[in-house]
């Protein structure tokens, strides 16, 4: 195991205990608003500090990253499902339904991805559900790209021949030989691809166009806080830290798993 | 005869530049008729490139000829089934990520059958392994042990046919003899007929009763083996001969 | 005849993280001038290890933990690195299974050669490609500036390891060490690419290390032969004497395992 890989794991893993047992770890409530309380400064009763409605942000902050955690595996997973599906097809199929699947993938990287994302997110009511709903539709692509390719390597290895020798049926073969075989890199690439997800969640917050308060998120705290950036610095900072600190552990995570393969 | 190739065509288009233009085809196998009997033993001989192996990958229908036709018998109704293939390098030819137990059940699974220890007990016996390998991965396995199990593998549903694209070649010279021996016993046991494909013509005089000689495409000689051994016609296969005399 | 090079109780070690594997164990060998020397064995019995230790190509991972490899005067395993370099590709050559792995894909045949020609001999790039020319009049490649102008993608294996041959010999090597040179190769074209090289090396004088699986061809083309088993040689004589008597069960285990006509 090197040290990317092990560091990644673990920021990685205490971040999911943390939003796994957050009711455990804080007393206050994240939406309950005391008004009395607002902009105090961190101390043993508010450790990070509360914002301008007098809500705890520490306790914000870890039922935050509940949130930010969820959409980032939900949105690559459901980005990584749809890249499975149809980068399988074409690299198993190859002629027209390749040519269709991969024009269509090409067409969709031609968007902005950001532009997409802010129409759809405009037009969709904005939850934590149509949220990842959109960040996993509009982030497949590069998944499906890279599934294509490692079928199309694979597929023309012997033991592929081999199968079909047996007469194992198409399914059979992508689902027991092909996926199997490609998981690997796949893996690594969801992994990164997390990274970028919950970066994606915090903008979109950021700009009001994300998770909707009073559910807190990174994004909307993030938000919040510029109205108040002059007094209250902690609440910039500490949603700002956990971000990169999240990014980046997912980020060692899977510049560790691409290394440990090889 | 179970089994009659006639006239059997393979070209493959030359892609050039940008538009894949034509720009002519290799004529990987060009013009092969043979028959097979019944419980025979057919070697083919040639050298890479001379279109042995795509003449396999034709006869089991993994790819399409491009004229020609190939007549099975009713005993080879089932290709899938009723016929099977054992490739040259047997690391290439399993699944890395499957243990040998799961390799030995997939041409059970494979055509719907249901299946029990029983039969896998069986073929890693017909073959000599022992069953404390079912656990390994094909890379944790010895060349030899790779392509016994390459062998039950492709035993595993009792073909009529057996087509051997080069079995030995990748394999120690100790062991060769071993898997040779072992196909030699095979057949008395189950009286399968075998296609041998190889470019050693020693081991083919081995093992089979009449051959081909294969060169560019098309067959060059074709005829009971020691009769070809003691009076080769072409001279092709006289330089074959001659290399390892 | 004298003694070209001589290993002395080499020994081996490749480090696999904490696992040590002992690839090559106290073997000795003796190769005269102007000699072929088979060094036979099964994948894995040590005899490549043991050749790429001679000019110290080894991998990373190997450690030579004891022996010596003189080599006119000199233990090569001690002399400094840049006379090691010196030695390596001038007096002592390579050739190896993959031909067309060890040629350069983005660089034509001739320009490699004339590379090969110019590290070792100060002379013109014009003489140097008239040099190439003949190196490869002199390894029976028909048409020589045809091939100069060539990829390697473009020619046969048999070309390819043709053209190795030529390279290797540019520089007059004493030794020419032969790594499975014709494995990859046909059967009909294995004969004449040896046949070849005893030629040449009658001609050019120098000797081979020839290394094979093959044991059918140590029988057909060379005088003495070591066979290697489990990292050590196991027996060392003249191949006839090997054939007909052969002093270790594993010879003869391998002897019989030749498939004769």
């Amino acid at each position: 195991m090197n040290s990317k890989l092990l560091s990644g794991a673990i920021i990685i893993s205490l971040l999911s205990v943390i939003a796994i047992i957050a009711p455990l770890l804080t007393k206050h409530n994240p939406a309950a608003i005391t008004v009395e309380e607002a902009l105090l400064a961190p101390s043993l009763t508010h450790l990070l500090g509360t914002d301008q409605l007098g809500r705890d942000l520490f306790s914000r902050m870890i039922y935050g990253a509940r949130v930010s955690l969820l959409v980032g595996v939900i949105s690559v997973g459901i980005a990584t499902l749809i890249g499975l599906f149809l980068g399988s097809l074409a690299g198993f199929f190859g002629g027209a339904p390749e040519g269709l699947i991969m024009r269509f993938t090409d067409i969709m990287l031609c968007f902005p991805a950001f532009f997409l994302i802010l129409s759809a997110a405009a037009i969709l009511e904005p939850s934590i559900f149509n949220i990842m709903l959109i960040i996993g539709l509009t982030n497949w692509m590069p998944a499906a790209r890279l599934v294509r390719a490692e079928i199309l390597s694979l597929k023309e290895r012997e033991f592929i021949l081999a199968a079909k020798a047996m007469g194992v049926s198409n399914f059979r073969i992508i689902i027991r030989h092909l996926i199997p075989n490609a998981l690997e890199p796949i893996i690594v690439n969801a992994t990164l691809g997390i990274a970028g997800a919950i970066l994606l969640e915090s903008s979109l917050s950021f700009l009001g166009l994300g998770v909707q308060p009073p559910s807190p998120s990174w994004g909307n705290i993030l938000a919040e806080s510029k109205s108040t950036l002059g007094v209250a610095w902690w609440l910039a900072l500490f949603p700002g830290l956990s971000i990169l600190l999240t990014v980046l552990g997912f980020n060692l995570l899977g510049e560790g798993l691409r290394e440990h393969k090889e | 005869m179970i089994l009659e190739v006639k006239e059997l065509k393979k070209y493959y288009p030359i892609e050039r530049g940008f538009l894949k233009t034509g720009a002519g085809f290799v004529r990987a196998v060009d013009g092969v008729s043979f028959s097979l009997a019944e419980k025979e033993t057919l070697g083919i001989v040639g050298e890479s490139g001379c279109g042995k192996t795509t003449l396999a990958k034709l006869l089991l229908k993994l790819i399409a000829a491009t004229s020609g036709e190939i007549i099975f018998s009713s005993k080879l109704s089932h290709l899938r089934k009723d016929a099977a293939i054992v490739f040259q390098d047997p690391l290439l030819s399993l699944d890395p990520r499957m243990n040998l137990r799961d390799i030995l059940l997939e041409p059970f699974q494979a055509v719907g059958l249901k299946t029990d220890g029983l039969n896998i007990n069986r073929l890693l016996e017909l073959v000599g392994l022992s069953n404390a390998l079912l656990a390994r991965l094909p890379r944790q396995l010895s060349g030899g042990e790779r392509q016994r199990a390459c062998i039950a593998r492709a035993l595993a549903l009792s073909p009529k046919l057996l087509i051997l694209d080069e079995p030995l070649s990748s394999l120690d010279l100790i062991i060769q003899k071993q898997i040779l021996e072992l196909l030699l016993k095979l057949k008395e046991e189950f009286g399968m007929a075998y296609i041998f494909i190889s470019h050693n013509i020693a081991v083919v005089k081995k093992i089979s009763t009449r051959m081909l000689v294969m060169f560019q495409g098309k067959i060059v000689e074709q005829g009971a083996t020691d009769e070809i051994f003691s009076h080769p016609r072409s001279g092709y296969t006289k330089k074959l001969l001659e290399a390892v005399r | 005849m004298g003694k070209l090079l001589e290993i002395k109780n080499l020994s081996i070690q490749f480090r696999h993280g904490q696992t040590i594997v002992k690839a090559v164990e106290g073997v000795h060998l003796d190769i005269y001038e102007n000699e072929i020397l088979a060094l036979a064995g099964e994948s894995g019995s040590g005899k490549s290890v043991t050749a790429l230790s001679i000019t110290r190509i080894l991998p990373e991972t190997a450690d030579i933990i004891s022996g010596q490899v003189f080599f006119q005067g000199q233990d090569l395993l001690k002399v400094s690195k840049a006379q090691i370099e010196a030695i390596r590709g001038r007096d002592i050559s390579y050739i190896f299974q993959e031909a067309a792995a060890s040629l350069n894909p983005v660089l034509t045949v001739g320009r490699q050669i004339q590379e090969s020609i110019l590290l070792h001999q100060n002379i013109s790039k014009k003489e140097a490609l008239n040099a190439a020319v003949d190196l490869l009049r002199l390894v029976k490649l028909p048409d020589p500036e045809h091939i100069l102008s060539s990829y390697a993608h473009q020619l046969s294996g048999g070309m390819n390891q043709r053209v190795m041959i030529a390279m290797a010999l540019s520089s007059r090597p004493k030794l020419l060490i032969a790594d499975e040179p014709t494995t990859a190769l046909d059967v009909t074209i294995e004969a004449e690419v040896i046949r070849m090289l005893l030629e040449l090396k009658a001609k050019m004088k120098f000797s081979i290390l020839f290394i094979t699986h093959n044991l059918a061809l140590v029988e057909k083309f060379t005088q003495r032969a070591a066979i290697m088993f489990r990292g050590r040689i196991v027996e060392q004589a003249d191949s006839k004497k090997i054939f007909s008597s052969p002093g270790h069960p594993h010879t003869e285990d391998l002897i019989r395992s030749i498939i004769r006509l």
